[in-house]
């Protein structure tokens, strides 16, 4: 039983405001975990911490036994990281497959400049491997219409599955989804869910925050519950729905 | 067959502006910043190519490359001392704009001392054989440039759309934080694209000092205007729009003294880019950094 | 409010500083009013381009300065030459604002300079209100000193008196006869600009010549193809240009490039500058016909002595810019000694004025007889000189 991720009293204070006090939690390699909680939990933010776009204001982040605390965001992905976003964050002049082809930016050879130069062959073979990274990730995410197509041209639930592509080009051995389902209807999710094994069972360890309870009560190995910015509850999806303090939780903020 | 040699001289002209534009709107498509030092790059490149030529006795292929590699390093250095510093602090829009034209400055300066202010050339054996057809005629040298300049152009193409490179600056461009969330180290994106607009840059120089037998430590002022104007007209950071724009206003000039009158160039210049801000505010092509269509 | 308090106190520490020093500075002031006339020193002002686009000519200068000034600094009873130098950086509004000063501040008691027609046109009003004589040595567009009248002269001979001796002799001296020409001006150099637009025009006209077209550039232009191609297609077997040799040389360059071998008149703005010669290369400047003031080869002992001692002192041979300082510097110790000032009152002023209004056969080194006519303009017979193997000789 190895802990992937393990976050030691994270506390992050934006000005006099506390959004994350003193958060331990560690996720299970191989698992999905999900973070449920009421709007303005704190949520987010923990991806944002994890993910190293905000430095937590103390405590410690630990991935795979080393502690990254206050690397930069590159260097997390490096470490094998990756994220969506909640408000969808593409790049709206990219393609959709040219978007998922960044996300593979590591995994690509290294092409020298001069290698560049001696003609775009080379580049080109570079080019090629990333866009078939790029088709195998959208294969997996389901996602249906033409890659040369833009973004913003979509529904938002095509973007949300580019975007969930887009993270795993990176090849992340944990993914970090912020409401991925939002704006899905029932057979929209339920299929978001067998992706998300699929992803599981390709290896990766799975961190899902979402609102759609079916959802995570359905595929989550253990749910944790953010509240105020302290987690009240943590355990298998039954005892979590069954926790007082998580009901009143729900019901005192909704 | 006068106009059609005037647009042989205006696309001359032009390539070079345009080669000048690119490098600016990568830097501005990538970082939204204004370069003031780049024309300065520009002759830097000149006199590092003139330099190669004296004690290296240089062939323009060899004259080309070592203003590449030379202003490459130097466009890096700038982003060091320049603009890293200041962007850290965020000091807005007007710091790095004050401290890119203070190392224009210091640039013109250093080359004066070195070099002195009046022009200079390259020697004599880079003098051009000229080609003449019926009453059209081309020289080596505008053979050389256009064939310089346009591989250029489909190599900075071939860069953008096709390299992981490219499309990290791309991406960078977009949204830093989202480019650096994907696992792209967006300082080591920003040197690269200092380092490529600045070859960029320097090359450029070194076209117009073949071109126009003139280098001098002056001759980067009215590039650094010209770069600018042609990244207007072409759309903010669009490195498409700067080809196409460079050789527009390239073309412009030319038209306009041939026709006209030189004195109503630079003014033509500015009528070019406010009819086309009007008309299209983005610029013919919109802002960002694209590949292709 | 720590801050405040420091902020205060360094407030009225620079308030007691500054009365400090206004006390100094008005005790120095007294002083120098009471020294000053012992010292018995004259001071002239020089205007001249050390920096931008004309550093080159202010060089050359500054060569006939430095000679001349090891050999004529003492004036006898009259105490020493002094001269106080600035930089015009070629620019009018600096001409303007720096004759303003060495009247006002350093009350000099003439000046020399500034160098371009441009900046004369804008410094000469400045120095005739404020009573002060200012003489060009160089400045050649025609009408600047006769608006300006009584206290501005030049030691430059006018286009519209040079360009006719030069176009008849440049018309002689053609194998085949020229019968119409174009004419390439700068556009943005005031003596180029009128000399191509009104000066020359008037000249060729005179001499039945047809301008075809008359095709402009800019100081400071490098690309010169498009005024070529739209000369070429005209026909014309003549080519007359008036620029500044940077230009003039990239012109010639660009002409003979595209083809254009017929004949070429330079007019006088080209100063003779050999970097005319090194900018077109010396094959395409071959033939070039232009005139000067200065004519390096002259026999006359004093031009030889001045060449060699140029040379020894700066290294270089001198310019046509050169030769003119050094006759203007001549010109003007002369009336200093002929008149006897020894300051800078009114009165000296007026006797300076005077001596140059009726300078008549003053046996200048360089120039030879030097007269100034009633326009306060010199009066020289230009020199015609052509490129022969990347160099300028005299013609015939
Ligand atoms: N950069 C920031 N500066 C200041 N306050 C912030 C910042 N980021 C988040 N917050 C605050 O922190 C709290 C937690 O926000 P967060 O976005 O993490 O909530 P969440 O649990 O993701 O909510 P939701 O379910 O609505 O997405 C909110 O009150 C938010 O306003
Ligand atoms: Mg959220």
């Amino acid at each position: 039983m190895t802990a992937l991720l393990e976050l030691r009293s994270v506390t992050q204070r934006f000005g006099g405001f506390t959004a994350l006090d003193d958060v331990s939690c560690s996720i299970e390699a191989g698992s999905i975990s999900s973070l449920i909680g009421p709007n303005g939990a704190g949520k987010t933010t923990l991806f944002n911490v994890i993910s190293g776009l905000v430095m937590p204001s103390a405590g410690s982040l630990g991935f795979n036994g080393t502690d990254y605390t206050g690397r930069r965001p590159d260097e997390i992905v490096r470490l094998g990281i990756a994220r969506n976003f909640q408000q969808v964050r593409l790049f709206p002049a990219l393609s959709v497959i040219e978007n998922v082809m960044v996300g593979a930016h590591l995994r690509l050879p290294r092409t020298g400049l001069l290698d560049f130069m001696g003609g775009p062959f080379n580049a080109d073979r570079v080019d090629r491997l990333a866009r078939s990274i790029a088709t195998e990730m959208l294969d997996l995410v389901e996602f249906k219409s033409a890659g040369d197509t833009h973004p913003q041209q979509l529904t938002l639930v095509d973007q949300r599955r580019i975007e969930i592509a887009r993270a795993l080009a990176s090849d992340p051995r944990l993914l970090l989804l912020d409401e991925p389902a939002a704006g899905m209807n029932p057979s929209e999710s339920n299929q978001l869910g067998a992706i998300i094994r699929k992803i599981r069972d390709l290896g990766r360890t799975v961190l899902l925050v979402e609102h759609n309870m079916r959802l995570v009560m359905a595929i989550s190995d253990h749910v944790s519950v953010l509240s105020a910015g302290k987690v009240i509850a943590t355990g298998t999806p039954s005892s979590v729905q069954a926790d007082p303090a998580v009901i009143a939780a729900y019901l005192g903020n909704v | 067959m006068v106009l059609l040699q005037q647009i042989i001289n205006g696309v001359m002209l032009g390539s070079t502006y345009a080669l000048v534009a690119i490098g600016y709107s990568l830097i501005f498509g990538v970082l939204r910043l204004l370069h003031f030092a780049h024309g300065e790059v520009f002759m830097v490149g000149a006199f590092i190519a003139l330099c190669s030529v004296w004690f290296l006795n240089a062939g323009p292929v060899l004259a080309v490359v070592c203003a590449a590699v030379g202003c490459a390093v130097l466009g890096v250095v700038i982003e060091f001392v320049a603009f890293r510093p200041v962007r850290r602090r965020s000091g807005g829009m007007l710091a790095p704009i004050v401290s890119s034209l203070g190392v224009g400055l210091l640039l013109q300066e250093v080359a004066t001392n070195i070099f002195g202010a009046d022009q200079t050339r390259f020697p004599p054996q880079f003098e051009a054989t000229v080609y003449h057809f019926g009453s059209l005629f081309v020289t080596s040298t505008q053979l050389f440039i256009l064939a310089t300049s346009f591989g250029l152009m489909l190599l900075v193409h071939l860069f953008i759309s096709k390299t992981k490179y490219g499309l990290a600056m791309r991406a960078v461009a977009e949204n830093v934080d989202v480019a650096g969330l994907l696992g792209i180290n967006s300082n080591a994106v920003v040197v690269l694209t200092f380092a490529v607009a600045s070859a960029l840059g320097g090359i450029a120089g070194v076209l117009v000092g073949f071109a126009f037998s003139a280098i001098s430590p002056f001759m980067g002022i009215s590039m650094t205007i010209k770069g600018l104007v042609v990244m207007l007209i072409g759309g903010l950071g669009n490195v498409y729009g700067a080809m196409i724009g460079g050789l527009v206003l390239g073309i412009a000039e030319v038209l306009t003294v041939g026709y006209l009158a030189s004195s109503y160039r630079d003014a033509f210049s500015f009528a070019l880019l406010i009819l086309v801000l009007l008309v299209r505010p983005q610029g013919l092509f919109a802002g960002g950094l694209r590949a292709g269509h | 409010m720590r801050n405040v308090l420091v902020g205060l106190s360094m407030l009225a520490g620079l308030a007691s500083q500054s009365l400090m020093s206004l006390a100094l500075i008005s005790l120095a002031l007294i002083s120098l009013a009471l020294i000053s006339p012992a010292l018995a020193d004259v001071q002239i002002g020089i205007l001249m381009p050390k920096t931008g686009f004309g550093a080159g000519f202010g060089a050359e200068e500054q060569g006939s300065i430095d000679l001349f000034m090891s050999k004529y600094a003492d004036l006898g009873p009259a105490g020493k030459l002094k001269l106080t130098i600035y930089d015009t950086r070629g620019e009018p509004a600096q001409a303007i604002s720096l004759t303003r000063k060495l009247i006002d501040t350093d009350n000099v008691l003439a000046i020399l300079g500034p160098y371009f027609s441009g900046e004369s046109e804008a410094a000469f009003p400045v120095a005739n209100r404020a009573a002060t004589p200012i003489v060009t040595p160089s400045s050649a567009k025609p009408g600047i000193a006769a608006a300006n009248r009584p206290w501005t002269f030049r030691n430059a001979s006018t286009t519209d008196k040079t360009d006719a001796a030069l176009v008849v002799h440049w018309l002689k001296r053609q194998s085949s006869p020229v019968r119409k020409v174009v004419i390439f001006y700068d556009g943005k150099d005031a003596v180029s600009s009128s000399d191509g637009k009104a000066v020359m025009p008037a000249v060729l006209k005179a001499n039945n010549i047809e301008v075809l077209d008359s095709i402009s550039f800019q100081t400071g232009d490098v690309d010169f193809s498009a005024q070529v191609t739209r000369a070429k297609a005209l026909g014309a077997d003549g080519i007359v240009m008036t620029a500044l040799f940077t230009e003039a040389g990239h012109l010639t360059r660009e002409l003979r490039r595209q083809g254009m071998q017929q004949p070429i008149l330079a007019g006088v703005e080209l100063s003779l500058d050999h970097k005319f010669i090194e900018t077109a290369g010396d094959a395409a400047a071959e033939g070039v016909l232009t005139g000067a003031d200065f004519n390096r080869d002259s026999p006359r002992p004093s031009v030889v002595a001045f060449i060699k001692e140029y040379q020894e002192r700066v290294g270089q041979l001198p310019g046509n810019s050169s030769a003119l300082m050094y006759d203007a510097l001549f010109l003007m110790r002369h009336c200093i000694m002929t008149t006897g000032v020894a300051g800078s009152s009114a009165a000296d002023k007026a006797k300076i004025r005077d001596c140059w209004a009726g300078l008549k056969d003053v046996d200048a080194p360089i120039a030879g007889p030097s007269s100034i006519d009633e326009n306060g303009d010199a009066r020289h017979a230009p020199n015609f000189l052509i490129v022969k193997s990347g160099k300028f000789v005299v013609d015939r």
